[in-house]
């Protein structure tokens, strides 16, 4: 399977599983139990708070006379997105809210601040990526099939390129993650044909008309004569999200430890193999409190996929009970620090740039 | 000019949409504006809570006083009240028991709410509502009203039913009605009189009006000297001993079997039957008229959005099955009113527990907290 560079997975018995899955819901089980005042008055304080950030980011560049107060800008105009599309959208999309029966934070009605539709969204993330989550061939957001991550994949001189895709993805991630549903691989394989994406096509054209109309068109001709200024502001704030969440999402799957499953190892998966796969298939990373907050909780990775429909800050208490049962089981947490974590992924996408046997030899 | 302001509509909403990515900038605001001051919205009534009374055992009076937003109301209209417990958004319905002239003279209405058993909210309300909380508040709305011209007018109330009534009488007396008005008000025992010493100083007071109380348990065990007293569930005699001349408009509300029963009986008792003015409160019990074996059957019921499927059978409605089925479809005032779980049907035939109706086959919005299935149903959840 993998690579012996990585650690063979631990195996459970049918039964252990079965008893591993019910500690899981255990855990579930406590906090759906106490949702109450305290998620809905985070989630309003955090969606303040991004107004906050927004209208002080546009206020800043609009009025900006020097590099200072643009570049001031431009990061406040960047955090409100990452708070946005990270904190607030990607958590109200996963329904992670919608018990508060709140027409606004609501996974049926809420539209982020992305170029992705947020119904395309929900269909390739919440059903693809978490259903599928690392089963090579079924899950989609596994190098994005613009990254070479296991041998699972053949290789080919393409993948010689493997970091300058990743930085290419990361730089433009809005865009990558909004056509996704594209399913461009399929396209070329002549799997799918370009008329079955018609309804994808338009909708996706519809929403990235709107946020370029937002921040090409919108802000930067009230700004008149500075309209470049502003248009460039924003380019930035957008830049700096699409680096800033590609990263941390990378971090969640492309991490050295993270594990790969094949379809053959997930049909007719029992819930507890579910609850494995997606323990074994996702990295955490540690970090100040903000640095939580600016991932939209996604440094507890291995929490959300396990619980992803739970209230995203309430993984930080969870994630010692998740913990405590991983030892007990033998199972392994995949966590480090920021920087470790991602060191960890630039090595893996490094190891297979190259073919298979070198990479054998490499390790 | 019609064409061309849909067209400037259309235009302001596709702008909200990309500027905000909510349908108006109000959406994208409204949390910062209510962070502010909790009074404070873009887009809907609030109203603070001044006053917190008990009335009976099970029975208590919120005063409020609404934001400028609010638009009035008619005696014996109703409205929908947001409370916020514990983190989830409730909708109920109440119906006004002040008058507007009160509200009018010092912003302040009230509504009348009983605890019921195992509810979700009135129980809550009893227990932990505070004054000084904050509440939303829907425009007020509702037929039961008083007419324009009427000779006599018979009110039959049961329980909590007597809330609209107040806001008539209450009103009728500040205008100084002098024509004929009845009550007949039915509770279970004695000490569940909402506003009784209220209501009997109204009878002492006016000869134009007459209120009796009818207890329909309990009543055996009193004094049965008085022989005024009626009681027990509505009859012939009832009305017999309250009605002198027949009542033109008759107003029920109360429980659906005190509705029925007291149509029928004012329908045969009156020479002319009066014009019947109903108050639909709480759902109709009884689903299927037409009594065929197949009423318990369960239809296959498929939520597109969610790829979920489900059986739904006749006395479930498709909002609890969903609930069932772990979604959480929005909703609100459970009671068919409000529209806020309002779904599109894509295919089949939904029955409305209110109205009774079948829908037609054609794809069309329903209400899931009052529809069950007919046939199978696909639904846009």
């Amino acid at each position: 399977m993998t690579a012996a560079t990585f650690p063979i997975k631990h195996k459970l018995s049918p039964k252990q599983l079965e008893a591993f899955g019910k500690e899981m819901d255990a855990i579930r089980e406590e906090v759906v139990n106490d949702l109450g005042e305290r998620d809905a008055r985070y989630i309003k304080n955090i969606i303040r708070i991004h107004r906050g950030f927004e209208a002080s980011g546009r206020i800043l560049i609009h009025f900006s006379i020097t590099p200072i107060g643009w570049s001031l800008g431009s990061l406040s105009l960047g955090i409100s997105k990452i708070l946005e599309n990270m904190e607030i959208g990607h958590n109200v999309l996963h329904g992670q809210y919608d018990w508060m029966n709140d027409p606004y934070i609501n996974s049926q009605t809420y539209e982020w601040d992305n170029v992705c539709d947020a119904e395309s969204w929900k269909r390739t993330h919440n059903f693809e990526h978490h259903t599928f989550t690392n089963i090579i061939g079924k899950d989609r957001d596994y190098g994005y099939t613009a990254m070479r991550l296991s041998d699972d994949e053949p290789w080919h001189p393409i993948w010689r390129l493997n970091l300058a895709y990743m930085a290419a993805l990361s730089f433009f991630f809005q865009w990558g993650v909004g056509a996704h549903e594209l399913e461009v691989e399929k396209l070329r394989s002549g799997e799918k044909t370009l008329k079955d994406k018609i309804p994808f096509l338009k909708d996706f054209t519809k929403k990235s008309t709107r946020q370029l109309f937002k921040d090409y068109v919108f802000f930067p001709a009230l700004a008149g004569p500075f309209f470049w200024k502003v248009a460039a502001g924003n380019f930035a704030a957008n830049a700096m999200r699409n680096l800033w969440a590609s990263s941390i999402i990378f971090c969640g799957h492309f991490t050295e430890d993270a594990q790969t499953f094949t379809e053959e190892e997930c049909e007719n998966e029992s819930k507890g193999h579910w609850y494995y796969r997606q323990l074994l298939g996702s990295s955490n990373f540690e970090g100040g409190r903000w640095l939580h907050v600016m991932s939209g909780h996604l440094s507890y990775q291995i929490e959300h996929h396990l619980f992803p429909d739970i209230p995203a800050h309430r993984y930080a208490e969870m994630s010692p009970k998740v913990k405590a049962v991983c030892e007990k089981y033998g199972l392994n947490y995949n966590t480090g620090s920021f920087a470790k974590q991602y060191g960890t992924v630039l090595k893996r996408l490094w190891t297979y740039s190259k073919p298979p046997k070198q990479a054998e030899l490499l390790a | 000019m019609d064409s061309s302001n849909r067209q400037s509509g259309s235009v302001s909403k596709w702008v909200n949409s990309a500027l905000f990515n909510t349908e108006s900038a109000r959406d994208y605001f409204e949390a910062f504006v209510e962070g502010i001051d909790p009074m404070w919205s873009l887009k809907h009534v609030k109203a603070r809570i001044e006053k917190v009374q008990k009335e009976t055992a099970d029975t208590l009076t919120l005063t409020l006083s609404p934001t400028q937003r609010f638009q009035g109301f008619k005696a014996g209209q109703h409205l929908q009240i947001s409370f916020d417990i514990n983190g989830v958004t409730k909708t109920r319905t109440f119906s006004i028991s002040s008058t507007p002239s009160e509200l009018t003279r010092c912003n302040q209405l009230q509504v009348t709410i009983k605890a019921i058993e195992n509810g979700d909210v009135t129980p809550w309300i009893h227990q932990h509502l505070a004054v000084g909380t904050v509440v939303k508040l829907s425009q007020a709305q509702g037929e039961f009203l008083i007419p324009e011209q009427f000779k006599h007018l018979l009110y039959i109330a049961g329980g909590s039913g007597i809330t609209p009534i107040m806001s008539h009488l209450r009103s009728l007396i500040n205008n100084g009605c002098p024509q004929a008005i009845t009550v007949l008000y039915y509770a279970k025992t004695s000490s569940d009189f909402i506003f009784h010493n209220e209501l009997s100083v109204i009878a002492k007071r006016f000869k134009n009006i007459n209120v009796y109380f009818v207890e329909t348990q309990g009543a055996k065990h009193r004094d049965k000297s008085n022989q005024k007293r009626l009681e027990g569930h509505i009859n012939e005699q009832h009305l017999g001993r309250a009605l002198e001349t027949d009542p033109d408009h008759c107003f029920i509300c109360g429980p659906h079997a005190l509705k029925v029963d007291a149509e029928k009986l004012v329908t045969e008792f009156c020479k002319e039957p009066p014009r019947f003015h109903l108050e639909h409160f709480g759902l109709p019990i009884t689903i299927n008229e037409s009594s065929d074996s197949h009423n318990q059957q369960a239809f296959p019921v498929v939520l597109n959005r969610s790829q979920q499927q489900m059986d739904c059978d006749q006395s479930t409605t498709l909002l609890e099955a969903a609930e069932k089925q772990g979604l959480k479809p929005n909703h609100g005032c459970r009671m068919g009113i409000c529209y806020t779980c309002k779904c599109k049907k894509q295919s089949g035939v939904v029955r409305n527990l209110v109205t009774g109706k079948l829908s037609s086959t054609e794809a069309e919005d329903i209400q899931l907290c009052v529809s069950v299935p007919a046939t199978a149903v696909e639904l846009d959840l």
